[in-house]
This record gives structure tokens, sequence and C-alpha cells, in this order.
């Protein structure tokens, strides 16, 4: 039986330049965060990482299902750590499967930086994949979601938004 | 008296057979800016490793095959909605239902299956199609064999619950062995009831991709090769082929697709072959795009689905060796008139459409007619000129 290879993303690699004095703390982070800053490119990735403010949103539909309602809530210095240090773990820039179902993210992270910069990150936990977008909308990146961990800091910032439990309970085969 | 009655019961019975037919509804999105690409291919596979192969087995057990090949812009929850519901059948008859395109589902929903979006995206959500009602309502046709399998995403998205729509290739010589057409018909004749299939569990996404068949959806790739293996085997049941399908499926998407099936499927007697008739001659009209709608001895050229089931019954009847030559021949001289005096006939492979061979009709339909090894012709594509085909581009399924 042939060996189907399906899938089409690259593997980042970690290659970074380090002083010999540097601690082994940062040996790690330099390493994670170097994932992280070739996939985004430096400008996103200043916004993320040193983003002032950073406010999650929740787009709802409406009874009858015409518009859209949204649902700010601002993301406190806790939550922004643990942010942080999910959004730049290395298997969140491996990959973006092809796979037949539309992307419709219904939950956004926008973070805003000095001197006006900003950009949003948005997640379609559904599907599993989440993008980032620069401040006029337009989409820099899309990746596959490997775990639960934004979907579960989603289902605390909004606790009473069923969908985002019920994802959370799926079971898995 | 008795022997009257059971001639009468024969006859009834040879009438009632030769209405067989395997009833296919294919609708493919191929025009999606992620996955058309993928989903040209994927058809093209699906009819030249799948439906072909199968019509072409169920051609030798008498059965006709009805063809409902939607992809490009005809493709819309509307299209399939009327498919459906429209779709007549007879008892003897096989209905396959197969979906390539985008697919949710939704977190209420009462079943596992997923919803189709068939084209459209969420902001036309209530246009989404279950799964589990296209299944239901052939069903109600009454085939002795109903299949429905649907290729998408079974991701928990925000579409809400439905019950009901709310609103509306290998070509190129295929050949088939005694063996593989053997474990083909025992496949879909041997057996009853109904099976619905979805190729993604709850909350997993279909996934495309390279493939050793081209750029396409993982699981159609995965069913026809396996398909052709285990016919090549002669060993094919539904079970069976769906497990092995579902395990490699499985092992190649590292757990994250897993298809799964409901099988209501019941050991049957294969129902009694006869010859395949010539369907009522129409007269073709070119570029009347309004043919009257009380004639229906009226061909419209434009229809492309009408004029390729209307070659379709043609070409079963005519290379059915059941039928006598003369009969073979009428038939081919009646289809002649469709046909400019200069038409060509060009010959595609099994896979890809690059044309390997030409000929012109006359030389083409005094062949077939009297050919022993052909099992199935499938028009693929046609040009007109004036209100004739000048062009017809086929494939050709033989015995080996």
């Amino acid at each position: 039986m042939a060996l189907f290879v399906v899938l089409s993303g690259s593997v980042a690699t970690s290659c970074s330049a380090y002083p010999n004095n540097a601690s082994k703390h940062d040996n790690t982070t330099t390493a994670k965060d170097s994932v992280m800053l070739k996939a985004l490119g430096d400008s996103i990735y200043t916004v993320l990482t040193e983003a002032k403010t950073v406010s999650a949103s929740l787009k709802l539909k409406t009874k009858d299902n015409n518009n859209d309602s949204i649902v700010n809530v601002k993301v406190s210095k806790k939550d922004k750590y643990v942010l942080d240090f999910i959004l730049s773990a290395p298997s969140n820039y491996v990959s973006d499967d092809t796979v037949y179902g539309k992307y419709v993210p219904n939950f956004s992270l926008t973070f805003n930086a000095a001197k006006g910069q900003s950009c949003i990150a948005n997640f379609d936990f559904g599907l599993g994949k989440w993008n980032i977008c620069d401040a006029k909308g337009k989409e820099i990146v899309r990746y596959d979601l490997p775990t639960t961990d934004v979907l579960r800091l989603a289902n605390q910032l909004f606790p009473e938004y069923k969908y985002y439990n019920e994802l959370l309970n799926l079971p898995r085969k | 008296m008795k022997k009257l009655f059971l001639s009468m019961t024969m006859g009834l019975f040879t009438i009632v057979s030769n209405a067989q037919t395997i009833h296919w509804l294919t609708f493919i999105d191929t025009e999606d800016a992620h996955v058309g690409k993928l989903d040209v291919t994927g058809r093209n596979v699906l009819y030249s490793r799948f439906v072909n192969v199968i019509n072409a087995a169920l051609h030798d057990a008498g059965y006709k095959s009805d063809i409902h090949d939607i992809y490009d812009s005809a493709l819309s929850p509307e299209k399939c909605k009327s498919e459906v519901l429209n779709l007549r059948c007879d008892d003897n008859d096989i209905i396959v239902f197969y979906y390539i395109g985008h697919g949710t589902h939704a977190a209420s929903e009462n079943n596992s299956y997923p919803q189709m979006l068939l084209g459209c995206d969420f902001s036309e959500e209530h246009k989404f199609i279950p799964l589990k009602w296209v299944h239901d309502e052939l069903k109600t046709k009454g085939a002795r064999l109903t299949a429905t399998i649907g290729m998408c995403c079974n991701v928990v998205q925000t579409a809400s619950a439905k019950r009901a729509p709310t609103f509306s290739v290998n070509y190129g010589n295929v050949e088939l062995t005694e063996s593989e057409r053997t474990a083909i018909q025992k496949m879909f004749l041997g057996y009853r009831g109904d099976f619905l299939l979805s190729s993604a569990s709850v909350g997993q996404s279909s996934i495309g991709g390279e493939t050793p068949l081209g750029a396409m959806d993982l699981f159609t790739a995965v069913l026809v090769t396996l398909f052709e293996d285990m016919s090549y085997d002669g060993v094919l049941d539904w079970n069976g082929l769906f497990t092995e399908v579902k395990n490699v499926v499985h092992g190649c998407s590292n757990g994250k697709q897993t298809p799964f099936w409901d099988n209501n499927l019941q050991p049957a007697n294969t129902p009694q072959p006869g010859a395949i008739q010539k369907p009522v001659e129409k007269i073709p009209t070119g570029n009347n795009s309004n043919p009257s709608p009380k004639s229906n001895s009226q061909l419209n050229l434009n229809d492309k689905m009408a004029v390729v089931n209307y070659l379709t019954s043609y070409f079963d009847c005519i290379i059915d060796k059941r039928n006598s030559i003369s009969k073979r021949e009428n038939a081919a001289s009646e289809l002649r008139r469709i046909f400019t005096t200069d038409a060509v006939v060009k010959f595609l492979p099994q896979d890809g459409n690059t044309v390997i061979d030409k000929e012109n009709i006359d030389d083409f339909l005094e062949r077939i007619s009297g050919s022993r090894l052909l099992e199935k012709i499938a028009p693929i594509s046609y040009r007109v000129n004036g209100n004739k085909i000048s062009q017809i581009s086929i494939r050709e399924c033989y015995n080996k």
C-alpha cells in the first residue's frame, strides 16, 4: 500500500547565536522565540511581544442570524504573560494543512504596541486554525492550532459562552 | 393457465429488470479558492477509478447508469435539494451520493454527521444541507441499495443544527478482470439496505494535499486506491473496504481524521440481468435554450447532463452483447443522427485529459456495435455545431 504524503507544511527550525556567557534560561527562550520571530517577521513579532495592551473579542451571532454582536474584554497582565507563553510555542508555527472546512474565527486578540502599532490574532477553534492580520485587516500568516491552550484561555475570558465549553468537552479519537 | 401466468410473470420481471439503474449523484466543489483545484483532480479520479469502473461491472448485470455530476458553478444547495427530492427510481435500482467539499458540524446536532456547505460560506449558513437529511430522503426512494458518502470536514463550528434544508474521469481504457467485475457486482448487487458515511468524525477536519493520484482530498484518494486493490483481489465488501479506508486515513493523518459510518445493509439475491434497451429517440435542439416543455422527444444539447445521460443510455444498449447485432446496429444508426457528418470521437486515458486516439463517428459506431469486449463507454465532453454534435470525448472500459 503506497504511503500517502499529504501534509505540505514546512517544519520550522530554530537557529540562533547567543553570547558564551548567556544563562541556560536565555538559551531556551531565544530558541523558542526565534521560531516565532522567523514565522511572523520582525514587525508583527515586536507588536505581539511588546504590546502594552491586549483586548479579547468574541463575535456572537444574533438571534436573527443576520448580524454579529461583538463582546470585548481587556486581557489582564497576568493573562498576558500566559498568552505570551502560549503563543511563543514553536508548535504554533508548524503547518497550515488544507482542510475541507471554512475558516470562520469568532475569537480575536488585538495587540496594541507603542507608536500606534497593532495587529490582530484570530482563532477558529472548531477548525483548529488561527491567523494574524495587520492593523488594516490583511492576513499575514495562518497556521494550525496544535493544542487547546488558547481555547482554554478564551473559555476563561468568556465563561458563559457554551460553544467553547462544548469544544473543550468533545471526545478525542 | 399456470404456464401463461408464469410467462406473463417472467415478461413482467424482464421489463422490471430492464429498468435497473445505478443512480450517481456527485456534488463536487471545484471552484472553492482553497480546495477547488484539488477537487478538480478529485472529481476526475472519482469518476475514472470508482464511478466508471462500478458502472462497467454492473452493466454486465443489466444495469444502466444515470449520472448526476454537479460541479463548478452548478454546485449549490438548491441544486442538491432539487436533485435529491426529484430523483425517481425503481426498487431494483441503486443510489450512490458522493459529496466533496467543505463541511461543518453543529454543536447541538442530533446526529454525528456533518452539514455540507455546497459552495456557500457562513453568511448563508441557513442553506447548509445535512448529510443525514440527504441520506434519509434517498432511502425513501425505495432503491435496493442506497449509499451516501460525505467527504468534508466534520468540525464543530457555530452553524445551527438543521434537520433539513431550510429554504435549495481515469478514463482511458479501464480494463476489468472477471474477478474485479464479480467482486464489484457482489458489493453493489449482493446487498439491500442503506449505508451512510462521513469522511471525518465529529470535531475533525478532512484534509487534502499531495497524493499519489495528484493533489486532492485524502479520503477519496485512499478510497479509490483501496477499491481498486480489493476488487482486483476479489475481496470487496462494504465493511471490509471502509475499515481499510478508515485505518489508512487515520494513520496518514496521524489520528486527526477518522471516517465513520452506519451500515444497514443485508445480504440479498442478485437481480436477474436483462439486456439494456435503447432510450426513447430524441430530436436534438442545438442552441435552443428554451425547448418546449411539452416535447419530451427533444434533447437540449445545451443541457450537458441530459446529453451525457442520453449518450450513455445509447452506448449501454449498443455495446450490450445480450442484444442482437441488428438491434445494436439499429441503435447505433439512430444515435448517428445527432452527430454531424464529420464528427470526431476522441479517446481519453483513465487518468488525465490528454487525447490518446481519435476515430471518426462512423467507424466508431460500427466498431462498438460489433464489439464483444467493451464493458462501458463514458462520455466526458462534447462540442456542438449548429444543432448536432461535432466532437465527443470518451473513456472506454474493456473486459480483460
